[in-house]
């Protein structure tokens, strides 16, 4: 990269199930309220706002017209993307690297309780000529896919539930995970079936939360901050977007974004030189499939990681300290800024009962979920 | 929490019960007629060739996604194709629970990119990928140029 950006602020709500006594506005506004405390700036002081979401997970058309007033952002220079949060934050530190950005505000929630309808609306995702008159489930494709993926690449369904158990579990951990529990791996093999090998417990279910985090340029991110965290490299990319041409075996979004944010980072080695990874895991089989096609384990190898323990919190390279949304809930184009906060607790060493000592680097990536084929994956360090 | 006052008591949450009714009529283009035309008239698929770079794809196009040329060759690919990979769904799109789950397929051709998402014919027992499976079409006057006009692939 040009300059490292740092990352001088960060403020997250706990994630819930529900949250009645908030509106989406009052909870950004309350997650914004402690980015800019810890960046100490006002909203006055940033230049410029990137947020993240989708209408119809929102409920309004032209969304991005509700997105200033929660963030101190009236009458001040603030787009929308209709992406997921790591994407709002590449493009964050793509206007910092012009020169003529010092400070960027970069938000995603979600208020997916709001949704009564949240499977139609998933659905509705499916293209309308050759895929939505079959009116099936969302979930039916992440069945296909993990079939496919299964079959492939050797990992099998008990590794799958080896990813919830071992999730759920670092969720107990988080005070800001919604499911945290502790599971057995037949607990969720013998949950109900969703899309067979898809089975109940291998799907994060739905939480509410906002993320709000300030970067900066590298001076300006030195000059404000004790701590910053930095954004080594940061890159997304998009896959075949039609889901009948997928082969549904690598995730090649994960592949291709983490190979440019390697570079970018100057990471040769992933597994040796990340001390932690949190990485899209909104289906269990996912966490395997990511790891794979990001390069830490070959194919078919990344269940038998998952199994011998290497994954764990205690493990050789932690996957998910956080809970991952399996374990702190799914927060659809939030769950980037979910996995980067916990990224930011554990390199500034504020990660309480989880901490990973040491943590020095890390990576985060995430998936726009069914029926995308898009991630982005960023490196952070705090050295 | 920066407010000086929240709701903490559950008589005060309020909320506005809201909806959205959306519909469309959507535009299958030049590529999406020349595929359903096919498959109304002659009971078959089509995909688009490439004559610059070779890439064949189905759903059939008119501009390769590979090398971005313009495509114009069209050919058959009967209605024969692989299981590439298949799933036994239990909710619908609503979230509804079937009484009897629905097994969905993608089926692939060979040489082809793309392939059709479709209802398979059988149990995940007796099914495998790589199988061959072969559409059964509704009878040629009942169709009307949906994905519907396919009832399901059945083993070959
Ligand atoms: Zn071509």
């Amino acid at each position: 990269m040009k300059q490292r950006i740092g990352i001088i602020g960060v403020g997250v709500t706990g994630f819930h199930t529900v949250s009645p006594a908030l509106s989406f506005k009052e909870m950004t506004y309350s997650a914004a309220v402690k980015a800019y405390l810890e960046a100490g700036l006002q909203p006055g002081e940033i230049d410029s706002f990137v947020t993240a979401s989708e209408d119809f997970l929102e409920g309004y058309s032209i969304f991005d017209e509700y997105v200033p007033d929660q963030l101190g952002a009236v009458m001040r220079p603030v787009h929308t993307v209709t992406a997921e949060f790591l994407q709002a934050l590449g493009i964050g530190c793509m206007m910092i690297q012009t020169g003529h950005f010092r400070t960027i505000a970069v938000e995603a929630h979600s208020k997916a309780s709001n949704v009564k309808t949240l499977d139609e609306v998933r659905a509705f995702a499916f293209d309308p000529v050759y895929m939505r008159p079959l009116k099936e489930s969302a979930e039916f494709l992440a069945g296909l896919e993990m079939k496919r993926f299964l079959e492939s690449s050797g990992n099998s369904e008990r590794q799958c539930a080896a990813v919830v158990v071992k999730n759920r579990k670092n969720a107990l951990n988080n005070d800001l995970a919604a499911y945290g529990a502790l599971l057995t791996i037949d607990d969720v093999l013998q949950s109900p079936p969703v899309s067979v090998p898809l089975k109940h417990l291998d799907i994060a279910q739905r939480a509410d939360g906002a993320i709000v985090v300030v970067i900066a340029s590298e001076n300006e991110a030195k000059a404000l901050s004790k701590n910053p965290i930095w954004i080594d490299g940061i890159a997304w990319c998009s896959g075949q977007g039609n889901p009948w041409c997928r082969d549904f075996e690598e995730a090649e979004y994960a592949k291709r974004a983490a190979e440019k944010a390697y570079a970018m980072a100057k990471i040769a080695h992933p597994r040796k030189e990340l001390d932690f990874v949190e990485i899209c895991d909104e289906y269990s089989y996912k966490e395997l499939q990511h790891l794979e096609s990001m390069g830490f384990a070959r194919k078919g190898e990344a269940g038998d990681l998952t199994e011998s323990g290497a994954t764990a919190i205690d493990g050789e390279l932690p996957v998910n300290p956080s809970g991952g949304s399996l374990g702190v809930g799914h927060t659809f184009e939030a769950s980037g800024g979910m996995k980067l906060c916990e990224a930011v607790f554990q390199l500034r060493h504020q990660a309480g009962k989880r901490q990973i000592k040491n943590a020095k680097r890390a990576l985060v990536q995430s998936w726009r979920g069914v029926p995308t084929a898009t991630g982005t994956v960023a490196i952070l360090s705090n050295e | 929490m920066s407010f000086k006052e929240t709701i903490n008591v559950n008589t005060m949450l309020g909320y506005f019960e809201g909806e959205i009714p959306v519909n469309y009529q959507y535009t299958l283009g030049v590529g999406g007629n020349k595929f359903f035309t096919a498959l109304m008239e002659k009971g078959e698929f089509i995909a688009s060739e490439c004559t610059a770079c070779g890439v064949k794809t189905i759903y059939p196009l008119i501009y390769c996604e590979e090398c971005f040329a313009p495509i114009e060759k069209y050919i058959s690919l009967g209605v024969e194709g692989e299981l590439y990979s298949f799933t036994e769904c239990h909710y619908d799109y609503q979230g509804n629970k079937y009484d009897k789950p629905h097994v969905l397929g993608l089926v692939r051709f060979p040489g082809v990119r793309g392939g059709i998402f479709h209802r398979i014919a059988g149990n995940m027992d007796s099914l495998r990928i790589g199988m061959k499976v072969v559409a059964k079409l509704k009878p040629k006057a009942e169709r009307s140029g949906t994905i519907d006009d396919i009832i399901c692939f059945e083993t070959a």
